[in-house]
């Protein structure tokens, strides 16, 4: 039997991968001009506009979950529906965040190609084949997509990293993102052997069903509802391959060096939407087919949240680097976002999930502005610490005010309200959920969060140092694609910080369908 | 029966992952991911046959991809470190620190 496909609902990745096949083409076609470059960002773009508009339709088209590439009805188990791709509520927040976030991406990537010495082509046809896998994430229902989807934004991003073919740090910088994500994808493919041979399915629907106990697993038998040690090792290992993906605290150490060795866009990239994609298969995995296992994992969570947060803000603290210290405060900040999922199950789930993922947009949007403005700095500078912000306020008062403002917000102080607001979020869940140690950790770890952002904004607004002894080296040309990158980061900031119940109403409500 | 083979995934996993650990050589480190990744396979394919169905056997020609193309993207990065470097230690990646 032929199985019918749903176009519209794979459009958002399907238009994604022809942009990214077309930018293939005419690299390879279009005479190598410098105007050819323009147009091949300009075909990116225009993709990922294209995407980001199914994505609109499909939420408009109501709040009903369509599927396809499901099992049919004549072969499945009646007791569980067995579809590999959904689109309801949980998986159009993530790919709209994902896209929007990729629309500040591509237009970062026009000002950092600008300069020349990064090959074009590759370079836009690899950022769409991330963006594929980060849309088709949230969309996957079995282990199989899950993890082929997960690879599909791992592995441009290697490349990607290593594109600047002439700078020794950015090899390096390629070797270590390398080396530590395919250890952790074999160490998840190897969890997921496991779930698969005590489930006998890949589906998170039945595997939900099975380790809640309500089929009977053909694998190993539970012994009142409680998994065999060899399911703990499962879960453990799975969760560790997203701890990667995540940059979560023993998989954290990556984070710094490759962000500073990487293109500023591609550590933007790193710090948003390949961590909103692992967050999604994290969701996904712990809540959809783990559920009925919270026992195993909520501990690991939390503990994994404190460790994180805590870990991330310390190392913060002694960096001087711009990019380093936004590293390390995202690796924080993915504390945060981890947090609420340790309470999934003694509050309310699907209001923890929707704390985490108002925490993960709003955080998206602040950190995506502050990177937007260290790339137009590190244009000007060559070694891009903090000292080099000094005035900027006063130099480029747009980019020093919206730097200053995403800074405020990550902080979490009033008048970056999107921060605070991101934060209280998390906080009632965390007390909700009785998990009173967690909420005091993160209070802790705010504090220590305020003083580096505190350092850096004051630092924006200090006088222009004395010119030294060695000259300034001239700016070069900077492209004029980085002003809008940084006006849409920062205006979706300041509209969370007007409106976040915006952020709330969509999140809160996007339990699986 | 099938214990064997789960056993003897089992360790290659171990073996893959020691290798990982101990070992200095990007190339060699790397071959040892590829252990990793084959005891996955071994794995998958001996629960399909456990459990009785085909969805084990998929997992892995996926995982297969999988590996190929992360030799592809892995070979060219070790190969501009190399360049660079005139050594595929990973002690010599040094240039990023704190």
């Amino acid at each position: 039997m032929i199985q019918q496909i749903d176009y519209f609902v794979i459009a958002p990745p399907l238009v994604l991968a022809l942009a990214a096949g077309l930018v293939l083409l005419l690299d390879a076609f279009l005479p190598a001009r410098p105007r050819t470059r323009g147009v091949l960002g300009l075909v990116t773009l225009a993709g990922v506009l294209v995407s980001l508009g199914f994505v609109v339709a499909q939420a408009a088209g109501g709040g009903t979950p369509r599927s396809t590439f499901c099992v049919p009805p004549s072969l499945a188990d009646p007791a569980t529906v067995q579809c590999s791709f959904v689109a309801d509520r949980f998986t159009l927040v993530f790919a709209g965040m994902v896209l929007v976030a990729a629309v500040v991406v591509v237009l970062l990537s026009m000002a950092e190609l600008a300069g020349g010495g990064i090959p074009v082509g590759e370079w836009y046809f690899l950022l769409l084949c991330t963006f594929v896998g980060a849309v088709t994430l949230p969309a996957s229902r079995d282990l199989i997509m899950l993890v082929v989807a997960l690879e599909l934004v791992s592995l441009p991003v290697f490349a990607l990293t290593a594109l600047k073919r002439y700078d020794g740090r950015s090899s390096e910088a390629a070797v270590k993102l390398f080396v530590v994500s395919v250890v952790s994808t074999a160490v998840m493919l190897f969890g997921v052997s496991l779930l698969y041979g005590i489930a006998g399915t890949v589906f998170l629907s039945r595997l939900g069903a099975v380790f809640s106990g309500q089929v009977q697993a053909p694998g190993v038998a539970l012994v009142q509802g409680e998994l065999p040690a060899v399911g703990t090792v499962g879960v453990v290992l799975v969760v560790a391959g997203f701890a990667f993906k995540i940059a979560a605290v023993p998989f954290h150490s990556w984070a710094a060096d490759v962000y500073q060795g990487a293109p500023v866009p591609v550590a933007a990239l790193l710090s948003v939407i390949s961590k909103a994609a692992g967050f999604a298969g994290l969701i996904l995995v712990l809540v959809a087919a783990l559920s009925g296992q919270a026992a195993t994992w909520v501990p690991i969570i939390a503990v994994l949240a404190a460790l994180t947060m805590t870990a991330g803000n310390l190392l913060a603290l002694r960096q001087r680097s711009a990019v380093r210290l936004l590293a390390w405060s995202s690796v924080a900040q993915s504390g945060y976002i981890l947090a609420p999922l340790a309470v999934t199950v003694t509050a309310d789930g699907a209001t923890a999930i929707g704390a985490s993922m108002a925490y993960l947009v709003i955080y998206a949007a602040m950190n995506l502005g502050a990177f937007a403005v260290v790339m137009l700095v590190s244009k000007t500078t060559t070694r891009n610490e903090l000292d080099d912000y000094r005035g900027l306020v006063f130099r480029r008062p747009a980019a020093g005010l919206a730097l200053a403002f995403c800074l405020i917000c990550l902080a979490g102080l009033p008048p970056g309200l999107a921060g605070l607001f991101a934060k209280v979020f998390v906080f009632r869940e965390l007390v909700e959920g009785g998990s009173g140690w967690l909420a005091l950790v993160m209070a802790v770890n705010t504090v220590i969060g305020l003083y580096y952002y505190a350092v850096w904004t004051a630092r924006l607004f200090a006088s222009a140092p004395e010119p030294g002894p060695v000259p300034e080296p001239a700016p070069r040309r900077t492209s004029p694609a980085t002003l809008p990158a940084i006006g849409i980061a920062v205006a979706v900031a300041v509209l969370f910080s007007v409106a976040p119940q915006l952020v709330l109403d969509v999140t809160a409500l996007s339990a699986f369908g | 029966m099938t214990t064997h083979y789960l056993i003897l995934s089992g360790l290659l996993f171990a073996i893959g992952a020691m290798g990982v650990l101990i070992r200095r050589n990007a190339i060699v480190v790397f071959m040892c991911v590829e252990l990793m990744l084959n005891a996955c396979n071994l794995a998958f394919v001996t629960f399909s046959r456990q459990v009785g169905n085909l969805e084990g056997q998929i997992i892995a020609f996926f995982v297969m991809v999988v590996a190929a193309a992360e030799v592809v993207v892995g070979l060219a990065i070790i190969v501009t470190i190399f360049r660079t470097r005139r050594s595929a230690s990973v002690d010599d990646a040094n240039l990023l620190k704190y």
